[in-house]
């Protein structure tokens, strides 16, 4: 357990210093910002762009159209630079071969990959969480008419759904020891996802639909059948690629 | 233009100071670095203040080499 925790507090030092954390803060702090601004103002400026000769009939936006930028934006710009910052999260301790002294100096592989898989959810955790309660409290002052209803399982599932591409990312940065093939493997992984939608039995059984389904949860309020199943999916996918992770670095080569 | 700018104060403001904070860090960090020759920095100076948001992230991911 010393390991582990002193190996967590590397982990986040090393963050911290490098600029990861405040790179992913400013970038999940600005995605909770803009989305109640461009769900309240699109439809003003599209009204002031447009020639007088042209009318279009635009729905006054509720908090639905915040939630909606939300979910497109956390998903598009938070979720890919997320990715895009931990690529390298193992990559670099293979090129510097900086795990060999650890564990020659007798720190479990276990509690290495743990250590590691631990920071990393912590601070989607964290950065998500952060971007959630801005948006939050924005949409409240803006549409103060909106309910907070359905918002918990809506967000909880897209949250699951963060988790399960930082399990993918860690299987995949353990298995390739560069910093570009986990980032391929993560897009590949959703590619397959979208593919598999195409199939009926596939779809409803996808966790895909805990990214893309969130707006239609916060409207009907209720889960159904196939989505449940998606989330059985998830929880299990994210339990069984996290234990495959460790069992793969406890027989990989370090350097 | 009949945009109510009053309104959006309370957020565009934050969003500034991010922009700002971010600007500011890289831009600190780029004058302290010397691990860049000058040519590259005025490169690098151009992309950060020009490049809104994303300069500087791309910066301080690929530009520092302090690995």
């Amino acid at each position: 357990m010393r390991g582990f925790n002193a190996f967590v507090s590397k982990e986040l030092k090393e963050n911290m210093r490098n600029y990861k954390f405040f790179i992913l803060g400013i970038v999940f702090a600005i995605v909770g910002l803009l989305s109640p601004l461009s769900a309240k103002f699109l439809p003003e400026l599209m009204e002031n762009l447009l020639d007088e000769t042209i009318t279009i009939i635009l729905a006054e936006p509720t908090y639905i159209d915040s939630w909606l930028q939300f979910f497109s934006n956390i998903s598009q710009i938070a979720l890919v630079a997320f990715v895009l910052v931990f690529s390298s999260v193992m990559s670099k301790e293979y090129e510097q071969g900086t795990l060999v002294h650890m564990v020659t100096k007798g720190l479990p592989r276990l509690t290495i990959y743990a250590a590691k898989l631990s920071v990393l959810a912590l601070s989607w955790t964290v950065f998500y969480w952060l971007s959630f309660a801005i948006t939050l409290g924005y949409t409240a002052f803006y549409f103060p008419d909106g309910t907070t209803e359905g918002l918990l399982i809506s967000a909880g599932s897209f949250y699951l759904f963060g988790l399960l591409l930082i399990s993918v990312l860690m299987v995949a940065g353990v298995v390739f020891k560069n910093t570009y093939t986990p980032l391929l493997v993560v897009g590949g992984f959703i590619g397959l996802l979208f593919i598999g939608n195409i199939v009926p039995a596939v779809e409803r059984w996808s966790p895909l639909q805990l990214s893309t389904r969130n707006i239609e949860l916060l409207t009907t309020l209720e889960a159904d059948r196939a989505f449940t199943q998606g989330l059985i999916v998830t929880l299990v996918s994210i339990l069984v690629l996290s234990i495959l992770g460790g069992v793969i670095f406890k027989r990989k080569a370090l350097q | 233009m009949s945009i109510n700018f009053m309104e959006y104060l309370p957020i565009i403001i934050p969003l500034l100071i991010l922009q700002l904070i971010l600007l500011v860090t890289a831009i600190i960090h780029l004058v302290k670095n010397d691990r860049l020759k000058q040519n590259d920095k005025i490169i690098w100076a151009l992309v950060i203040i020009f490049i809104n948001i994303i300069g500087p992230i791309i910066y301080l991911i690929f530009g520092r080499k302090e690995d």
